[in-house]
């Protein structure tokens, strides 16, 4: 009787070793992100114009940028562009209303994503943006940045008055 | 209660990629303007003598071009070499009544002025003043211009021969 009992109860154990110990799961998340339009743009704190060694020499003088524009994939653009207050102090070269021939003058290009002005464009308003790149759908700058360069022309007119002279550029980079 | 729990993990980053993205930074364009001085004259000025009886002097022109913009002063002037040929007029220790001669004039609405006197050059070493210009003087950006006349007196003991001096024209400012 006692043999009978423990073959009852060793065989009731067996009955209860869980089936699910050797079995798998496999979840899955969903990680998402929207990449939108960006940009962002680092200038030089001053761009000098410096005059040849001939004298009445042209001054000239480039500003180099780096910036980083992402447009939209699809019906996205953006542009460099840049407005210039008036020189100060008076006396001197001119932005607004001065002779047509004393102009200042910028052209660019870059290395990197985007189209330049690669024909020197008169700047004779200190309300107008004037373009310096444009970027077009799905535009991408490198990841450390692209670079690009504003060439500056201003010509030396003997009417200018001796002393320095400055005129603050403010560049907005837009991206859409 | 459930034994496994099921995680559903969603990050999303719902960024505005409707909108314009904007940013602007700002560079300073700086020039110095300082005094300058640019000067063009032509390699020769004939002098010449319109008439065959001694009593007409040898004269002739030269018209310079310039630009100038000075802070406190400046002036053109002319250093003339001795004439390369001995035997006809001298620059240096000319005989008395000899002497070459110039005046200068400055045109309408040029900058500077002019010599209207006119003086000897009896000098190889001397600088002879041309056109001055006072503070702040500034030309017309296409150039202004000033006229020298020369006057060199036809004296019967020069030689008959060609002649001729290097001057050299300096024009400064500051």
């Amino acid at each position: 009787m006692k043999q009978i009992t423990l073959i009852v109860m060793a065989a009731f154990a067996l009955a209860l070793t869980p089936v699910a110990s050797a079995a798998n799961d496999t979840k899955s998340i969903t990680i998402q992100v929207s990449i939108a339009a960006e940009a962002s743009i680092v200038l030089p704190g001053t761009t000098s114009l410096t005059a040849g060694a001939t004298a009445f020499s042209d001054f000239t003088g480039s500003t180099t940028f780096t910036y980083k524009v992402r447009t939209s994939k699809t019906g996205g653009s953006g542009a460099v562009t840049f407005q210039i207050a008036e020189f100060s102090p008076s006396g001197g070269p001119r932005i607004a209303g001065g002779p047509a021939a004393d102009n200042l003058k910028y052209s660019s290009s870059t290395t990197g994503v985007g189209s330049a002005q690669s024909t020197a464009q008169s700047v004779n308003s200190t309300t107008t943006n004037y373009t310096v790149l444009s970027f077009a759908a799905d535009a991408k700058s490198s990841g450390s940045g692209d670079t690009a360069t504003v060439n500056w022309t201003l010509p030396n007119d003997p009417q200018y008055s001796t002393g320095n002279y400055s005129a603050t550029a403010t560049f907005t980079i837009s991206a859409l | 209660m459930k034994k496994y729990l099921l995680v559903l993990l969603a990050i999303a980053l719902f960024t505005t990629a409707a909108f314009a993205q904007q940013k602007t930074g700002t560079t300073t364009i700086s020039l110095t303007v300082g005094p300058e001085a640019w000067i063009s004259v032509p390699s020769s000025t004939p002098l010449l003598n319109a008439g065959s009886d001694f009593t007409v002097d040898y004269v002739g022109t030269t018209a310079i071009a310039y630009k100038v913009r000075t802070t406190t002063s400046g002036s053109i002037t002319f250093k003339a070499a001795e004439f390369d040929v001995t035997g006809g007029p001298k620059i240096a220790s000319p005989v008395a009544g000899d002497e070459l001669k110039y005046t200068s004039v400055v045109g309408g609405t040029s900058v500077g002025t002019g010599v209207t006197t006119a003086a000897n050059v009896t000098s190889t070493s001397t600088d002879y003043p041309v056109v001055t210009f006072g503070a702040n003087a500034s030309s017309k950006k296409a150039g202004d211009g000033t006229t020298v006349n020369w006057t060199l007196p036809n004296d019967p003991q020069y030689k008959t021969g060609a002649y001729s001096s290097i001057v050299t024209f300096t024009i400064s400012a500051t």
